[in-house]
């Protein structure tokens, strides 16, 4: 697991995630994206010059869902093109304010790309899982390509 | 004078909810109280959540749930037995695995060993054998099984 200079504190539906800054994410607020009408997980577009990023809602169980509250959307590489995920907000977390120790969930990744997380931040008893950038990126791929 | 020259192996018995496990003391690093729980997005039914256990965490498994029952209930009576990581799972990878009271001690003895009937046992390759101790029946895991399930990118 590679040292990231801070964390992204990303927060869904009340439950804290860690996200390492590795890979240089993108944070935007909601107002300055273009919203995605429909029922769906795709929530909204950021345009760019080299094209429209895609950002996709999650339930604090990672599962696709249309967020009604979500403030701002983290973006970072994926292979194609970079992918999105709406939050409910996002705070910035210097490294030295985090010890991840690592974190291998038992059992099958949820998709080809691994495991959704790589490591845990223990504050005294509270856990927060850290989120593999990789594992992230590929499940939200298979949010993307789900009919 | 270690345990096997004695001909005695230090185990723990794990009562889980309908059957016992009986273990190695040896692959047990603590029997601990249950702390707060979190869950793990997108895990197995068997993966109840993780817990913080000296300053890293631990995933707790569901023995009964691995083996096609529901998952216990943790109540206050409830412990958590921390097993040392598996054989080629990750080396930080301890995991808990919640016993429905506190555990007891067994030195078990060749002579004290009923092997069960293995007709009689669940029908489950996480299950190595069954035995009788003191008219008791209880299971013994397989623990390649288990790593091959707990972690099976990295088990050989």
């Amino acid at each position: 697991m590679a040292s990231p200079d801070h964390y992204l504190c990303l927060v869904l539906e009340g439950v804290d995630y860690l996200l390492p800054s590795v890979g240089g994410a993108a944070i935007e607020q909601r107002d300055a994206l273009q919203p995605a009408p429909g029922p769906g997980p795709l929530v909204a577009w950021r345009a760019t010059r080299l094209g429209r990023w895609p950002a996709y809602g999650l339930d604090a169980g990672f599962r696709p869902t249309r967020p009604a509250h979500w403030q701002r959307a983290v973006f970072f590489a994926h292979a194609q093109q970079p992918l999105g995920l709406a939050a409910d907000d996002v705070r910035l977390l210097g490294r030295t304010e985090v010890q991840v120790a690592p974190f291998v969930p038992p059992g099958p990744a949820p998709s080809p790309a691994g495991h959704l997380f790589n490591g845990a931040w223990l504050d005294g008893e509270r856990v927060v899982l850290v989120l593999d950038p990789r594992g992230l990126a590929g499940l939200l791929a298979t949010v993307a390509e789900a009919p | 004078m270690s345990a096997r020259d004695t001909g005695r192996i230090h185990s723990l018995e794990i009562p889980l909810v309908g059957f016992s496990l009986l273990v190695p003391s040896a692959v047990v690093a603590e029997v601990a109280n249950p702390g707060a729980l979190y869950p793990v997005p997108r895990a197995p039914a068997w993966l109840l959540g993780v817990m913080a256990w000296r300053a890293q965490p631990v995933p707790l498994v569901s023995f009964e749930a691995l083996t096609g029952r529901p998952p216990a209930d943790i109540s206050p009576s409830s412990r958590i037995v921390v097993f040392y990581p598996l054989a080629g799972a990750p080396v930080s990878a301890f995991f808990g695995l919640p016993s429905a009271i506190e555990p007891r001690p067994q030195g078990v003895t060749a002579e004290a060993l009923q092997p069960e009937d293995p007709a009689a046992l669940p029908d489950n390759a996480l299950i190595a054998a069954g035995v009788r101790i003191k008219g008791r029946r209880m299971l013994i895991p397989d623990f390649d099984a288990l790593a091959r399930t707990l972690y099976p990118a990295a088990a050989p």
